[in-house]
């Protein structure tokens, strides 16, 4: 008998399978039909070959192929496609240039990529009410090329400005290298317009500075495509400083220059960028950029000072003689504008530096308070020994956003996995001191299993509920962001099993008061 | 200092299960305004809800409990010569940083250094079914799960009780001179935004009376170079004294200057956020124009629909700040895709509505 039935299961669970399968193939069918009857069929992309581009964003470990891919070139167009979708329940996964580095816009297998990339206009620059009004496709960098004429720029800027999009950085919260002086994302924009699940056309914010009533821009920003589709932003743009000036200093240890940033900002100072480097950071940056790094220092800042020709004067002096007095090895002030692109371009390229030194290479993304500094370096060591992985650190030192790149060798069975469970025993270190797992790059699918380690079930139910509040069915780039809470005691127990103590993450707030506490003035 | 954490938690929990209604007060420096209260429900206090839990100077971080007044926070953060970037309103001293959030208020350096909103990284909040959350942190760039922290800056405290917040704290500048010019409103709002739009130390831009006051802040040599060159630029621009200025942006501030006191109680202030350059309205009547133009102060009787038809053709919203009739609805009104978007979000924090029950909107 028990054979009988199980064997009856099984030819139930095929029928049920294959069911599904025809209900997907034909429900693919419909509405590649529906959406040709407004967008061109060039557009409306249904076969696997062409969609493939679209598996995977920046974080290309993370492939799925969507069930349809659609590229809208009118609002009413997205608007029409949002209807039909949510007539038909259809998950819906927005995406812009695709560079998220944590999997956000990785589609879903059920759901439909709707690509706004061809929405690249700038449509107004006010340049007296000093605005910028874009579709999101516009890139970031286009928006302070095209503000240069009226000696404006937008200020937020992500490292992968040259391709990615406002949307995008609106639905992540964008960062970049001058958060500490100019903010993030959420700081620079004024107004969106979104079209809502069930496609409505909405406008958040206003071109005023405060909007009345619960803050909901705000909540907008860094959302993850999980409220709305994003079909018009509208950016503050920030008169172009007259000079700045960039200050390289090489320190003999991590710590040393960890006070240094910390004497700078005590002394009234608010540099425009604040970066640091690592020993191993250094030697790759330098080995591709030439730009005259110090390689035998164990730290180095690159302090950038920016405002009026007077400002910049007085402060980089400043800064130069506190280097030396702190005990920087070396110290070196840009003269021009070659010398200070050529300092910062041994930064910008350390991603690709260090990519030449390692098969591949995993971006991590936590923030922490900076006086830990010393303390998670010497932790991410330990890691880094214990699952003989190297890492080098990059860090945005003025905000506290630390950027570990972990090398491996996807070719080597199983290092992928070994070096994922090193990136998430970082961001729970960064917890731990009293940081977050993600300053800039998002949660998406990646480092959804540690949104557990910072929330308890609690805050994560809170979060569902607010998503439900504008995504009542859950079709809004599902899967993405916050975690369910099932996975979150799962992933929690698993830690605990390895005598981690997460099982109560309250523990860990506390903790990091705790910790922190022993600061108060 | 104390911590009444539990007794707060209680207090929610009860107004649960007994369905009644509750008002967060801090001191209550705010409370003409928003709607009128529900003068059923019962008040419950985070006045006594104080201290400063954090204060890390170095990482320009600070913790406080909710009903912790400015009073304490500036006093603190004077120790190390820094400030609230946003300057809100103090009230005398006792206004709260809870309260603050709450209704997001910032001082006459917000088109610079940004609103109480931009600078808050984290809250803890009691929400509806009487959890004690936290969101956000300690750190400045987090974007972890939803915005939930500055979600609460204008929210009247309709979405939970708020019992901790963090946020960001700035160096005080190291220089300040302020030039007064006379100028015509009209001229004012062309001036105000030319000069906004050059890359110069720029922390403050009001136009009172017949006079633009702009203020300088920074680095001492770029405030006296910029002091120097508006002086010869622009026609009479006088420098105002330490003192003088001083007294100015600190009455503005704090919503004492002549034009908010030469007014009867019930007579209505209307304050407007819209674009900075939108032109001249009613031209005859009592104006304050501040944040380079983007926000606009407006006494005397007039219909609410009214104002807010010209504000929205400039980009913007109008509310009625204090006075008039306040049962009725005082805050700008949201079309109904928006307004299902806030019930829900209400009903997502506070299930049996029982914070604040119409001090933001009658509806909700």
């Amino acid at each position: 008998m028990p054979e009988r039935t199980s064997l009856k299961s099984v030819f139930n669970l095929e029928k049920l399978i294959n069911s599904t399968a025809t209900t997907q193939i034909q429900l693919a069918e419909t509405l590649t039909r529906e959406f040709r009857k407004f967008i061109d069929s060039e557009y409306v992309i249904s076969d696997a070959e062409t969609q493939k581009v679209y598996e995977c964003d920046g974080l290309a470990a993370y492939c799925e192929m969507p069930m349809l891919v659609v590229l809208p070139e009118t609002v009413e167009q997205v608007q029409r496609v949002m209807k039909i979708c949510h007539q038909h329940n259809v998950p819906v996964v927005a995406r812009g240039a695709g560079t998220s580095l944590s999997a956000g816009a990785t589609p879903h297998k059920n759901g439909v990529i709707l690509s706004l990339a061809k929405f690249k206009n700038i449509l107004e620059i006010d340049p007296l009410a000093r605005i910028a009004r874009l579709q999101p496709g516009v890139r970031n960098l286009a928006i302070s090329e095209a503000a240069a004429e009226h000696d404006l720029y937008y200020a937020p800027d992500p490292s992968s400005q040259i391709a990615c999009s406002i949307g995008g950085n609106v639905a992540e919260n964008a960062g970049g290298v001058h958060c500490l002086k100019y903010g993030l994302t959420v700081h620079n924009v004024l107004k969106i317009e979104m079209v809502t699940v069930d496609g409505e056309r909405v406008i958040i914010g206003s071109e005023g500075l405060d909007n009345y009533g619960a803050d909901l821009l705000a909540l907008m920003n860094g959302s993850e495509g999980m409220l709305g589709v994003i079909t018009e932003v509208t950016v503050k743009l920030l008169p172009l400083p007259e000079k700045a000036q960039v200050i390289l200093a090489g320190f003999d240890s991590v710590q040393t220059a960890g006070d240094a940033v910390g004497e700078i900002i005590s002394r009234g100072i608010i540099p425009g960028g604040l970066e640091m480097m690592d020993t191993h950071a250094i030697k790759a940056s330098e080995a591709f950029a030439n730009a005259g790094y110090p390689v035998e220092a164990k730290a180095l800042l690159l302090c950038e000072v920016d405002g009026t020709l007077e400002e910049v004067q007085e402060y980089i002096d400043q800064v130069a003689d506190l280097f030396k007095e702190l005990g920087a090895t070396s110290v070196r002030i840009s003269h021009d504008e070659q010398e200070r692109a050529l300092f910062w371009k041994g930064r910008k390229s350390a991603f690709p530096a260090v990519g030449r030194i390692s098969p591949d290479y995993y971006c991590m993304d936590g923030t922490i308070p900076r006086g830990q500094l010393a303390h998670v370096l010497t932790e991410i060591e330990n890691l880094s020994e214990k699952y003989q992985l190297r890492v080098a650190n990059v860090f945005h030192a003025g905000d506290g956003n630390l950027h570990p790149l972990i090398l491996f060798d996807s070719n080597v069975p199983g290092e992928f996995e070994k070096t994922e469970e090193f990136g998430g025993k970082i961001l729970e270190l960064c917890v731990e001191v009293g940081g977050c797992i993600t300053g800039e790059h998002g949660v998406g699918l990646e480092k959804i299993r540690q949104m557990a380690v910072q929330f308890n079930d609690q805050e994560v139910a809170q979060f569902h509920s607010i998503k439900s509040a504008f995504d009542p069915n859950g079709n809004l780039n599902p899967g993405k962001g916050i975690p369910v809470l099932k996975r979150c005691q799962e992933y929690r127990a698993l830690l605990k099993g390895k005598n981690i103590d997460s099982s109560d993450t309250h523990n860990h707030h506390h903790q990091s008061h705790a910790i922190n506490n022993q600061g108060v003035a | 200092m104390s911590d009444i954490t539990s007794y707060l938690i209680d207090q929610v929990s009860a107004a649960v299960s007994q369905q009644t209604p509750i008002v967060i007060q801090g001191n209550g420096t705010k409370n003409f305004m928003g709607r009128a209260f529900d003068r059923d429900a019962k008040i419950i206090s985070t006045a006594e809800h104080t201290g400063i839990l954090n204060y890390e100077f170095v990482e320009l971080v600070m913790t406080a409990r909710a009903g912790t007044s400015l009073a304490e926070i500036d006093a603190a953060l004077a120790e190390h010569n820094q400030m609230l970037a946003c300057d809100p309103a103090r009230f005398n001293g006792n206004a709260t940083i809870g309260g603050s959030l709450a209704t997001n208020q910032s001082g006459p350096g917000r088109p610079w250094s940004g609103s109480l909103r931009d600078h808050v990284l984290g809250v803890n909040l009691i929400n509806g079914k009487g959890e004690h959350l936290q969101f956000g942190g300690q750190v400045m760039k987090n974007v972890a799960g939803y915005d939930v922290s500055r979600l609460q800056a204008g929210a009247m405290g309709t979405l939970g009780m708020m019992t901790e917040i963090s946020f960001k704290v700035l160096p005080k500048p190291a220089s300040t001179m302020t030039l007064a010019c006379p100028l015509s409103m009209q001229e004012a709002i062309q001036s105000m935004n030319k000069l906004s739009g050059t890359a110069k130390p720029l922390s403050g831009a009001c136009w009172d009376n017949g006079t633009m006051y702009l203020r300088l802040s920074g680095a001492k040599s770029a405030v006296e170079g910029t002091a120097d060159k508006w002086l010869s630029q622009l026609a009479n621009a006088s420098l105002l004294s330490e003192s003088e200025a001083e007294t100015f942006w600190h009455v503005l501030r704090e919503q004492q200057n002549e034009f908010f006191t030469d007014r009867d109680e019930d007579i209505p202030l209307w304050r407007f956020s819209l674009s900075p350059t939108a032109p001249v309205y009613r031209q005859v009547e009592p104006w304050l124009i501040d944040w380079a133009g983007s926000q606009r102060w407006l006494k005397g009787n007039f219909v609410h629909a009214e104002l807010q038809g010209w504000a929205a053709a400039n980009g913007g919203e109008v509310i009625l700040y204090r006075g008039g009739n306040r049962d009725d609805e005082v805050f700008y009104k949201p079309n109904s895709v928006l307004k299902t978007v806030h019930k829900n979000l209400k009903q997502s924090f506070d299930p049996h509505n029982i914070f604040n029950s119409g001090r933001l909107y009658g509806w909700m």
